[in-house]
């Protein structure tokens, strides 16, 4: 037996291979895209282009190595470049923005993931109605307009309340970082 | 540049919701640039928007695994969290790369693949300090009945969670964990279509004595194809859980000295066929060798959420 025989060549990733890691790695994908692409609507858009960058680049992946970082570079990219093409409408997070608050993002990824556990006890000490308000809008995916119907209440009124409601969770998540110090 | 925090948190929130103007965006972009602690109070929120977008684990039934111990008893159903928009994106995604057309792809994510409606089944805060309950297990649909002690206001510390008054559990002689159960009668509400999926939800608040013991508190849902007042005979025998067309439960212990309200919520698909419908409240001391105390229960709401499956 040579010294060579023992190493053994990287096969290809096979289609189902991949499915199975894009899958995996799809919600904290979109997760990190909507801190930068704050639609939800346009973040999937990001996250499919993503997912052809990816398929694209596979033979590049260390299989040793996590794949959520590693495809969260792409999605950085594609982020980059969906707001490069809405930069016209000025109401955007700059490149250089988005590039800066990736890299941030890194650094405190630990601390976020705390507080993405908060959140869960956060969200279930919210009172229903406000409850219901997050929960239509963010996994009903309601739009403000049929939201603000359904209630009989104003766009503007909805987004105040979803904006207090926020910010309640953010309060909330606060507390509890600071207690568990 | 903004330099007031509640100012640059409002920013933050406009533009996460895409109602930043030009001119708020282009300081929201400066500040961001120049400031780290803003860069953080920036990904600290708009994660926040994140995971309420993303993560569906966020709206299961808000239970601490760690202390909680499932009573789930015949193959859970797909609630209404069944959502899968993003597998099939992604899944859409490749399937599209790999045809060699994206036409699928696109198609995909757009799609609103469900529409709901709700119905009110009823909300209770016992605020009837009249109404009678009986002892033990229902005999038929309608009220309460089972350890119910007394309605009351705030008492021992303890105040309503809902209104001005609660429901004050006292078990049995021979029982450390007491229950309130009620049957609801299928019949009495609309009758879904085929393509239509019916979801119970069913929300209640419970508080012990606030002993050094933990309390465990429970809610328990089964489905019967037979009528309200053949149901009790079912309960009450050895053979209920094989009679049940599904029946499910979660238990909560809360940690020792925990004092306040608890509030649990559990949902459960209604199978096709079914008649009856129990829902079963216990709360008790978690260990057998705790005391046997009393028992809060308040703010209870159950409602039907009617799901169409089609596009």
């Amino acid at each position: 037996m040579t010294p060579s025989s023992d190493i053994i060549s990287p096969q290809p990733m096979t289609h189902g291979q991949f499915i199975r890691l894009f899958l995996n790695a799809e919600r904290e994908l979109l997760r990190y895209v909507m801190v930068l692409v704050p639609n939800v609507s346009d973040a999937r858009d990001v996250v499919q282009e993503t997912a052809i960058s990816l398929w694209q680049a596979i033979d590049k992946y260390d299989p040793t190595k996590p794949f959520i970082p590693w495809a969260c570079r792409f999605a950085l990219n594609e982020a980059r470049m969906h707001l490069r093409k809405a930069a016209r409408q000025r109401r955007y997070l700059e490149e250089d923005v988005a590039k800066l608050l990736s890299e941030r993002r890194i650094e405190i990824a630990s601390s976020l993931d705390t507080r993405r556990e908060y959140l869960r006890d956060c969200l279930s000490r919210l009172p229903d109605d406000q409850r219901q308000i997050v929960r239509s809008y963010y996994f009903d995916e309601e739009a403000i307009d049929s939201l603000a119907s359904q209630l009989g209440r104003g766009t503007e009124s909805i987004y105040k309340s979803l904006q207090r409601i926020r910010q309640a969770l953010h309060q909330c998540i606060e507390r509890k970082m600071k207690a568990e110090c | 540049m903004y330099t007031d925090h509640e100012e640059l948190i409002e920013l933050v929130h406009a533009h996460l919701d895409g109602r930043a103007t030009e001119e708020q965006a282009f300081g929201l972009n400066a500040t961001l640039k120049m400031n780290e602690t803003a860069r953080d109070l920036y990904l600290q929120i708009a994660d926040t928007h994140s995971c309420l977008a993303v993560d569906e684990g966020l709206w299961v039934d808000q239970v601490n695994d760690s202390l909680s111990s499932s009573v789930q008893l015949l193959p859970a159903n797909q609630p209404w969290f069944a959502k899968r928009s993003l597998a099939s994106i992604a899944a859409g995604v490749v399937f599209g790369m790999l045809c060699g057309s994206m036409v699928f792809a696109y198609g995909m994510p757009r799609m609103k693949l469900e529409r709901q409606r709700v119905i009110q089944v009823f909300k209770e805060s016992f605020e009837d300090v009249k109404v009678k309950f009986n002892r033990g297990f229902p005999s038929d649909a309608g009220g309460w009945s089972g350890d119910f002690e007394a309605v009351v206001q705030a008492e021992y510390g303890k105040s309503p969670k809902d209104g001005q008054y609660m429901a004050r559990l006292a078990s049995a002689a021979n029982r450390k964990f007491c229950a309130l159960a009620r049957i609801v009668d299928l019949t009495e509400f609309p009758q879904i279509s085929s393509t239509e999926t019916r979801t119970v939800e069913v929300t209640a608040s419970f508080h012990g004595m606030g002993t050094e013991w933990a309390d465990r508190n429970q809610i328990r849902l089964a489905a019967f194809s037979e009528a309200p007042r053949d149901v009790k005979a079912i309960w009450n025998a050895d053979s209920r859980l094989e009679q049940a067309l599904l029946h499910l439960g979660r238990t909560v212990k809360m940690r020792p000295g925990e004092h306040g309200w608890q509030t649990l919520k559990v949902s459960m698909e209604i199978p096709t066929g079914a008649r009856s419908l129990v829902i079963h409240l216990g709360a008790g001391t978690a260990d057998d060798a705790g005391p046997k105390t009393n028992h809060y229960l308040d703010a209870i709401h159950v409602q039907f959420v009617i799901k169409e499956g089609s596009q």
